[in-house]
């Protein structure tokens, strides 16, 4: 409740900026003039809350910093068989209504990773290390969280000190509009580079696990999947990324198993091995 | 056609069992005991040592099937269990032993861990840091896209039901 009640007040100087002016034109001429959505807009602004369409219009950046380092897996029936299950667990989520977006890189590093506004991304490399649909459900349910949290448009905005709901106005000049795209990019190559916080990480295994619990399939995805990936070995190029960007899966196990007592009245919930091995039969 | 069918069932049946496509080993995190079944009420076979390998043979929700040095086959909790280390079967050699603990040190497996295979390149940081972008591909996605209606088409034709779960508070 804190939350609204903080917002008309900052909200009221901009109110009160209009309503000054009122008075020197009239009255309703400026009536149609006040655009209380605008006012809403400016305000959020400048305060730095980012609307949905900005977030989505940020994530499509950071996108494209992703598939400018590695191309699309050209297989179409893959990239549709992972929207589905990803659709399928984003639905789940408090935010169902996102235009999610999912997509194989062709890689053979073994990663994920999740762009603002609903962009998710797995890599070739970890679906070949995947066993089944109730993995794929985990590992993208833990991508779907940071979308929701909004771990990289918070961890972007504070690393390269931008003023992301300011930038980006539809009202800027083309060439400050090219600028702050260009340092836009420059944030997130940063940011993929280096990873997000620890703890970000923690919490998104927590919500990915409950996601793909509550979208019907067997909670022990994405801990089956971190058993895996530790069992790799860690000098492996393919995963130096992944290690160097997240905490080693034994100690996201760890962190995840005094859950489990909570998971267990869903652990016969359907694992799809079967539907998985078909649906990706291209990269083996 | 009538032959092939079931054929084809009993494959993909087969690909279901096993965890991974070869069998994992693991090691036991700590002393624990080997149940009969998959539950932690279910019949104790016996026990099994802190850091003992044991070879992986199945999941079933938060339970491995295992086998150990001596072939007794049961199941462990997956939090009693980390993949990796030396293959096994059976008892602790030195280089098990000596895997084991790098696993229970550090959290991961050491270099005889299983490699991947790969065919095409990878994707490390320094590609990252150079990426140009891509907006081509960007707007690619769209045809890719699942609406809603049609992923929960998806998920019916596997059976896959709606559970009502909350998220999980977080316990330091």
């Amino acid at each position: 409740m804190r939350k609204p009640s903080l917002f008309i007040l900052l909200l009221l100087p901009a109110l009160l900026l209009n309503l000054g002016q009122l008075q020197a034109q009239s009255w309703d001429k400026k009536l149609r003039n006040l655009d209380l959505k605008q006012t809403l807009r400016t305000a959020k602004q400048a305060f730095g809350e980012v609307d949905e369409k900005q977030e989505i219009r940020i994530g499509e950046e950071a996108s494209a910093v992703l598939l400018g380092a590695a191309p699309l897996h050209p297989s179409e029936p893959l990239q549709g068989y992972v929207n589905q299950v990803g659709r399928w667990v984003a639905l789940q989520s408090e935010r169902p209504d996102l235009p999610w977006k999912f997509a194989v890189i062709d890689t053979s590093s073994i990663n994920a990773f999740a762009a603002p506004g609903g962009h998710v991304f797995v890599t070739s490399g970890l679906l070949r290390q995947l066993q089944s649909e109730a993995e794929l459900a985990g590992v993208l349910g833990h991508e779907v969280a940071h979308v929701l949290k909004k771990h990289h448009l918070d961890a972007v905005q504070k690393s390269a000190k931008l003023d992301l709901a300011g930038m980006l106005v539809s009202s800027q000049v083309n060439e400050r509009r090219q600028q702050t795209l260009q340092r836009l990019n420059a944030g997130f190559r940063e940011l993929y580079a280096r990873g997000l916080d620890r703890d970000d990480e923690f919490e998104a295994d927590r919500i990915g696990v409950i996601l793909a619990t509550r979208a019907g399939y067997d909670p022990y995805g994405l801990p089956a999947a971190l058993q895996t990936l530790g069992a790799l070995s860690a000098t492996d190029s393919d995963l130096s990324l992944l290690f160097k960007t997240h905490p080693a899966p034994a100690q996201r196990l760890s962190a995840l198993e005094r859950y489990y007592p909570q998971l267990d009245a869903h652990a016969r919930q359907p694992v799809l091995a079967e539907r998985y091995h078909q649906q990706t039969r291209m990269l083996r | 056609m009538k032959v092939i069918i079931p054929l084809f069932a009993l494959l993909l049946l087969t690909l279901s069992i096993p965890v991974t496509a070869s069998t994992l080993a693991g090691v036991v995190l700590q002393d624990s005991s080997l149940h009969a079944e998959p539950f932690s009420d279910a019949q104790q076979l016996g026990s099994l040592a802190a850091r003992s390998t044991i070879t992986v043979l199945q999941r079933q929700g938060g339970w491995y099937q295992v086998r150990d040095g001596q072939q007794r086959e049961g199941w462990l909790h997956m939090s009693r269990v980390r993949l990796g280390g030396a293959a096994s079967g059976s008892s602790v050699d030195l280089q098990g032993l000596s895997q084991a603990q790098r696993l229970l040190q550090s959290g991961r497996s050491g270099s005889s861990g299983t490699t991947v295979a790969t065919g095409i390149r990878g994707l490390d940081a320094e590609d990252l840091g150079k990426a140009s972008p891509n907006h081509q591909a960007v707007r690619q996605l769209a045809a890719y896209q699942a609406d809603a209606r049609a992923a929960r088409q998806f998920a019916e034709l596997a059976q896959l039901h709606q559970q009502s779960v909350a998220y999980l508070r977080e316990k330091k």
